[in-house]
């Protein structure tokens, strides 16, 4: 009997020690936006959930300046009847001008803060990200920051983009030789969209790559399994193996092929002492989904042809990218960190490796198999 | 001073134990920073450190069964003083008395930190110290079975967290590992012995071992309760090399803790909180085995009643979570009881067996 009452007692004692939180008196940060505000001041903008039985629209979006990260959660709190609490951002976003000048002062208090996860989404806008967060399109997500996150996560998940959760980009910002990237979302009447790829010097923003070359800078970042690819050939380059009876004669046109289930296989080879000249090495076996001329694929020397055409285009395309890159002296590929892995003598640094990105010479070996193509010949 | 001890029946338990009592006094509040602790000397080779002292461990349990075996039925106190006689064999005992305080006060402290830092940053000090502390009270108070009991339950009931690191493997870059050995033999060997505070716990073979039953089979249980440490370092180790960078690995404090952070499931989406609280239970092991050493060493050097010293430590130890309160200071006792066991539990013994060797002979040539 003693003992049941002591057992009571501590449980009555014990309970009111540790805080409660009520799920009704919450306000559920779901994504952030920063922009650059006057005098070195940023504007933070939450999207914040929150759980009332008797309203229909259960988000708001509120806004506040401060010098801080947190100091904006503060300023906020005043414009809200809830507990703003952030153990369920999935969504940070920044504006371009900020992230010109870094995120990483940022990104600081996200990894400090164990309460704020690790799986959340990164990206910056060309827009402010206030008028983003507040468009309020948002398709079927109960806000705009729910669908944002959304459609990042199925644009990773469709290898259209690589992935840009907090812990990847984190990753590559500390790692030596490699840089990080992340989607640069704009808007299309009122609606956002992924406009293209933000480079990274460290954690500086510095350019944009444009949405078709985001596809070939992801052949070079890791083994894709399931990405779509859309190329432009040399207009004549198929005429020997044009259907000789066609409904639908090759006409002068541009050729373009689409393909998709694009599986690569990709290694990087790096010379001893030599880190500014790795040579990528990708084979590729994809389905061709669309052609633009009328090509008789019965022949085996046809496909063959189609084959080659389409792996020089893609080292085209590949080495325009990584000109692109040099030009900018970002190396999202991670060339350098390559070289570092393997190589133990003339090792590059954080700070020598900015300069020599302007000296890469990388070559490329691309072998394409088109392993079907649909159901007609 | 008796050298032997005369345990009765109804408290011995069988050498099986002793895997869950040697393992679970290891692994605890070191685990939860050691991948960081290691990779500041060692870099990317840290997985070599814990391999050489996972072979180190297993030859110092070695050396502790030979020194135990050397007699009947003692533990380290009655050893001591029969070797170096009774004044020098009971302040040797009163080193291990602070070196048990210090450490056992040290991963009380820790957990709470860990609790602050991870999920109630409201939460006093003083009742999460009371929390653990009567949780250990009323395990230590019922005697060595129930202590060793507690070990073998929290170990079957926290051991699946192993499992959920299958996530943060899938993001594991290899390439942080590559080239191997960049690191110098002397840095790796200096990572070798920062391993010593998470390791820690093993002496408890010293105490325990005139409560074994059948003492011929200690050895298998003893090393494959090293070896089960062993592998749960290098495991922790090689995952938060390969997952973080390197610079971010020097700046997180607690990093397999943070490796719980991308673990998410359908129902529980952020799954951290859960192993943090879960990580009491691997925490509480360790308080209870400690303390019942202490109030064993205590009723075994100036034959202080059990009941009374299970309080009066719990107090002093309650006492102590409360001074020590900044980060800095917690860290200054975890380094400080690393190096005091480093040279108590992994040198000393060395020592012991080459003395005792010699003074066996010198009686039995005396003798003869």
């Amino acid at each position: 009997m003693k003992k049941i009452f002591l057992v009571l007692l501590l449980l009555l004692v014990c309970n009111g020690c540790v805080p409660k939180s009520y799920i009704e008196q919450l306000g559920i940060i779901t994504a952030i936006g920063y922009d650059q505000a006057e005098e070195d001041q940023v504007k933070g903008t939450m999207v914040i959930f929150q759980f009332d039985p008797t309203a229909t629209a259960s988000s708001q979006v509120v806004s506040a300046v401060a010098d801080t990260s947190k100091g904006i959660r503060f300023r906020a709190n005043r414009q809200t009847s809830h507990r703003l609490v952030s153990g369920q951002v999935r969504l940070l976003l920044f504006e371009n001008k900020l992230a010109e000048k870094g995120v990483m002062r940022y990104m600081d208090t996200l990894s400090r803060d164990a309460k704020i996860t690790d799986m959340g989404f990164l990206s910056v806008s060309d827009v402010p990200t206030e008028k983003l967060l507040k468009s309020g399109i948002s398709e079927d997500a109960p806000n705009t920051g729910n669908y944002i996150q959304r459609l990042i996560e199925k644009s990773i998940h469709q290898e259209m983009i690589p992935n840009v959760e907090l812990t990847s980009f984190i990753h590559h910002y500390y790692d030596v030789g490699i840089d990080p990237v992340l989607p640069l979302l704009s808007t299309q009447e009122e609606k956002t969209m992924i406009k293209g790829l933000a480079l990274f010097q460290n954690d500086r923003f510095v350019q944009t790559l444009s949405e078709e070359d985001i596809i070939f800078l992801l052949l070079l970042k890791k083994d894709l399994k399931d990405a779509e690819l859309q190329l432009q050939l040399p207009n004549e380059a198929l005429q020997n193996y044009y259907k000789k009876r066609s409904i639908n004669p090759a006409t002068d046109g541009e050729l373009h092929v689409s393909l998709n289930e694009v599986e690569t296989d990709l290694s990087i080879q790096t010379k001893k002492n030599d880190p500014v000249s790795p040579s990528v090495h990708l084979k590729m076996e994809a389905r061709l989904l669309e052609i633009t001329k009328d090509i008789d694929l019965k022949q085996r020397k046809a496909i063959r042809k189609l084959e080659d055409e389409i792996a020089k285009g893609i080292e085209e395309r590949l080495s325009l990218v990584v000109n692109q890159l040099k030009e900018e002296k970002v190396d999202p590929v991670g060339f350098g960190k390559e070289y570092n892995e393997k190589h133990r003598t003339n090792r590059i640094t954080e700070e020598s490796w900015r300069d020599q990105i302007s000296q890469l010479d990388v070559s490329f070996d691309v072998e394409v198999k088109l392993l079907r193509y649909g159901i007609s010949e | 001073m008796k050298t032997n001890l005369n345990v009765p029946q109804s408290q011995t338990v069988q050498a099986f134990y002793l895997f869950f009592i040697v393992h679970t006094i290891q692994i605890g509040a070191g685990l939860m920073g050691v991948p960081r602790i290691l990779f500041l000397d060692a870099q990317a080779d840290a997985w070599i450190s814990v391999a050489i002292a996972g072979v180190y461990l297993h030859f110092i349990a070695w050396i502790m069964i030979k020194i135990l075996r050397g007699y009947e039925n003692a533990d380290i106190l009655g050893i001591q003083t029969d070797l170096f006689g009774k004044f020098v064999g009971k302040t040797l005992g009163i080193f291990y008395l602070l070196y048990i305080f210090l450490i056992l006060l040290s991963v009380i402290k820790n957990y709470i930190e860990v609790v602050q830092v991870f999920i109630f940053p409201e939460i006093p000090i003083w009742l999460m110290s009371l929390f653990l502390l009567s949780l250990m009270v009323y395990s230590v108070t019922g005697g060595f079975r129930v202590v060793v009991g507690t070990s073998f339950l929290f170990f079957l009931l926290t051991i699946w967290l192993v499992l959920t690191i299958s996530k943060p493997i899938t993001y594991m870059d290899w390439g942080h590992f590559t080239p191997i050995l960049q690191t110098s033999w002397t840095d790796i060997l200096k990572g070798a012995q920062r391993t010593a505070y998470t390791v820690l716990g093993m002496e408890i073979l010293f105490f325990v071992y005139p409560y074994i039953k059948n003492k011929k089979n200690i050895a298998l249980p003893v090393h494959l309760g090293l070896a089960m440490t062993t592998f749960l370092v290098m495991l922790v180790t090689v995952v938060s090399i390969g997952y973080f960078s390197p610079d971010h690995l020097r700046e997180t404090v607690w990093a397999t803790l943070s490796l719980f952070k991308i673990i998410s499931f359908p129902v529980i989406e952020r799954f951290d909180f859960i192993a943090v609280a879960l990580w009491m239970m691997v925490v509480l092991p360790n308080i209870v085995l400690l303390c019942w050493m202490l109030v064993h060493s205590l009723k075994r050097l100036f034959h202080l009643k059990e009941k009374h010293s299970i309080f009066g430590v719990s107090v002093l130890l309650f006492i102590g979570a409360l001074l020590v309160e900044y980060r800095m200071d917690i860290d200054l006792l975890t380094e400080w009881t690393a190096r005091v066991g480093f040279w108590l539990v992994f040198v000393y013994p060395i020592f012991l067996f080459l003395y005792m060797k010699l003074v066996h002979r010198w009686r039995r040539r005396r003798r003869a």
